[in-house]
């Protein structure tokens, strides 16, 4: 797989919000929501990012989507900077990336039949209709386990994992290169959680897809992707293949969101296990964010004042941590 | 692509035809009827106004004038409700009367409303300038005394049927504006218009096919309620002589008419007063219904 092109290059990815304000007044603080990112995402494999919620995951997934701006850094997709694509790249590139999001009751709209949802890009891209897009769209609804004879049903007719089904057909439709999955079976029933990532990795299989996988759980993830990303309040913390970064995980916050993974009951939140809150984007803790919560942490000065540098620690194994 | 799915068949949650129609009895068990018979009744004397009065509205009889409701003892059953000082019969009047406030003010939702949700849904969909312009002009509208601005507009333009239709038409434009723009800014929240700019859907049909649709049922029950409301403003005007202009029926301008004699000839005035005040009681009490029906959150309960 290492062999392989980069599909998408993110370097130093950065997203600041205007924070808070208060009445009648613009706020001068800045929620640092993405703060300095960078990572590759090799064709036909995918990346998964992971980390507690709030850490930016989802306004990664944004920037990447184009429904937001990056404040700084650089996205490529196929060598191409993002920012700078022509009208005519930039279609093309609505064409190559497409979502699925968490919320299969959000994502589809209880006005459109599921033809319509499913057809909406192959209209829109291919001027596509009448018997073509029918049979196309049965195709799509067979691609992903469903009857082609829902495709006259409104969404309110589903249950939860049979619409992302209808979402991810929706997303398979103008035959994408790389589709960014935020969250994808956080907002399903634990029972019906495996069937999707199973799907998932079918269609990844016989379509040659690449996949940014979101989540917050590394358990999930272990499941399906090739390289694994952790971030940590706005920044990567650990980068690795997926088997080094379970078989030898370096980084302490790794190590803790690990050994929260065994929890048999779904209902205990994973930040139960490392002690202490998840810090602000809007004032991290200075030096290595995470040093409040650490471990390892023995009141040294170098963790709570020096951010902690980048670096390889193993042959394609990155972290940032002073105590590795 | 075998294997992946099980879940071929559809769950128990899915609504099954017989299901559906069921939903839709108790739906209209639900409905008020006293409310929705008064509407009809309504609508219908307004539709077939030729057929179900028994006079022309506007035809004079000086001779039979002030003639009393036929349950006085020198009442006739040939005018029902009375006559008033020209004559003419009120019932007649009153059936026509609804025909000119249901036109007018429907004529005024389409074009206000309309305008109005054309308007609001821009405005919270685009954002920046334009809603900036637009938030200016609903606020301006909103401050200004309706009636007041209809008295000099219609002073200087001449009464008529359309000087009353200009001069409402952007109060309720400016309505419209402020509740479909705010509707507009949650539906635009939603995953599948995020979905939909990922995959390059041009604004156009963004609006068309997910925000309009999705905002429709809040334009239908504020057109409900708006209608009660402008019945009312329009009857205010004729009362005031600047509505819908003599001899037309319109109800505004029977209770005006008839406000010299009320000691004497009640009928003249208290029929179109009542007309006024269960139609628009109606169409109030029917848009908090249809409203309450429409809402999904409480349609699931
Ligand atoms: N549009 C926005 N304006 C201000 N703050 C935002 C905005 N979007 C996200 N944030 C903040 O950025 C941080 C990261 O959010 P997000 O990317 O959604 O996290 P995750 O997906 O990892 O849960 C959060 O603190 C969130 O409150
Ligand atoms: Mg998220």
């Amino acid at each position: 797989m290492a062999a392989s092109e980069p599909i998408l290059e993110i370097e130093n990815l950065v997203k600041h919000f205007p924070g808070p304000g208060g009445f009648l007044q613009r706020s001068s603080v800045l929620v640092r929501a993405v703060d300095g990112v960078s990572f590759k995402v090799q064709e036909g494999t995918t990346f998964a990012l992971v980390g507690e919620s709030g850490c930016g995951k989802t306004t990664v997934a944004k920037n990447v989507l184009l429904l937001e701006r990056p404040t700084s850094g650089s996205i490529r997709f196929q060598g191409k900077e993002v920012q700078r694509f022509s009208r005519r790249e930039l279609r093309e590139y609505k064409r190559a990336v497409q979502a699925v999001f968490q919320d299969p009751y959000s994502s589809l709209n209880p006005r459109m039949r599921v033809m319509e949802i499913i057809g909406e890009p192959l209209q829109v891209h291919e001027g596509l209709g009448g018997r073509a897009l029918r049979m196309r769209v049965g195709e799509l609804l067979e691609n992903v386990g469903l009857n082609p004879v829902t495709g006259g049903f409104f969404p309110h007719q589903f249950s939860g994992g049979q619409r992302q089904r209808i979402a991810i057909a929706r997303a398979l439709a103008l035959q994408p290169r790389l589709i960014v999955l935020d969250e994808p079976v956080s907002g399903l029933d634990v029972s019906i959680r495996a069937q999707i990532l199973n799907l998932l990795v079918e269609l990844q299989q016989n379509f040659g897809l690449s996949y940014l996988l979101i989540s917050h759980d590394l358990a999930i993830v272990e499941h399906m992707s090739h390289q694994v990303g952790v971030m940590y309040v706005g920044k990567l913390v650990e980068l690795a293949q997926k088997d080094e970064m379970y078989g030898n995980t370096r980084h302490p916050y790794t190590q803790a969101l690990l050994s929260s993974v065994p929890q048999p009951d779904p209902d205990i939140p994973m930040g139960n296990a490392i002690s202490g809150e998840v810090a602000s984007p809007i004032a991290p803790p200075p030096g290595c964010r995470f040093h409040p919560r650490c471990p390892l942490y023995q009141e040294t000065a170098q963790c709570r004042e020096q951010e902690p540098e980048w670096r390889e620690v193993v042959s394609q194994h990155w972290a940032a941590c002073h105590k590795i | 692509m075998a294997g992946t799915g099980t879940d071929l068949s559809l769950e128990p949650t899915a609504l099954t035809w017989p299901g559906r129609v069921g939903a839709a009895l108790s739906a209209l068990r639900r409905a008020p009827l006293v409310t929705s018979t008064v509407l009809a009744v309504l609508l219908c004397s307004a539709i077939f106004a030729p057929i179900v009065a028994p006079h022309t509205p506007t035809q004079i009889d000086v001779g039979n004038s002030f003639s009393p409701p036929v349950w006085h003892e020198d009442g006739s059953w040939s005018n029902l409700l009375g006559t008033d000082k020209l004559g003419r019969d009120v019932l007649s009047r009153l059936i026509y009367g609804a025909r000119v406030s249901l036109t007018l003010s429907l004529l005024i939702i389409l074009i206000g409303g309309g305008s109005g949700t054309f308007l609001g849904i821009l405005s919270g969909y685009l954002g920046k300038t334009a809603d900036a312009i637009l938030q200016r002009f609903v606020e301006l509208i909103l401050a200004l005394p309706t009636i007041l601005v209809a008295l000099v507009f219609v002073f200087t333009f001449g009464t008529s049927f359309t000087s009353v239709m200009f001069v409402l038409s952007p109060f309720l434009a400016a309505r419209f504006i402020r509740i479909i723009r705010g509707e507009t800014l949650t539906v635009r929240e939603r995953d599948y218009v995020a979905i939909a700019q990922v995959i390059g859907s041009p604004t156009h049909r963004i609006l068309w096919r997910h925000i309009l649709p999705n905002v429709f049922n809040t334009v239908i029950v504020l057109a409900t309620l708006e209608v009660g409301h402008l019945i009312l403003l329009e009857s205010s005007l004729s009362f005031l002589g600047v509505g819908v202009p003599p001899p037309n029926p319109a109800w505004g301008l029977m209770v005006s008419d008839g406000r010299e004699f009320i000691t004497s000839a009640y009928w003249i005035t208290l029929f179109p007063g009542l007309a006024i005040l269960i139609t628009v009681l109606s169409l109030n009490l029917f848009g908090d219904w249809l409203r309450d029906t429409l809402d999904p959150r409480r349609r699931q309960l």
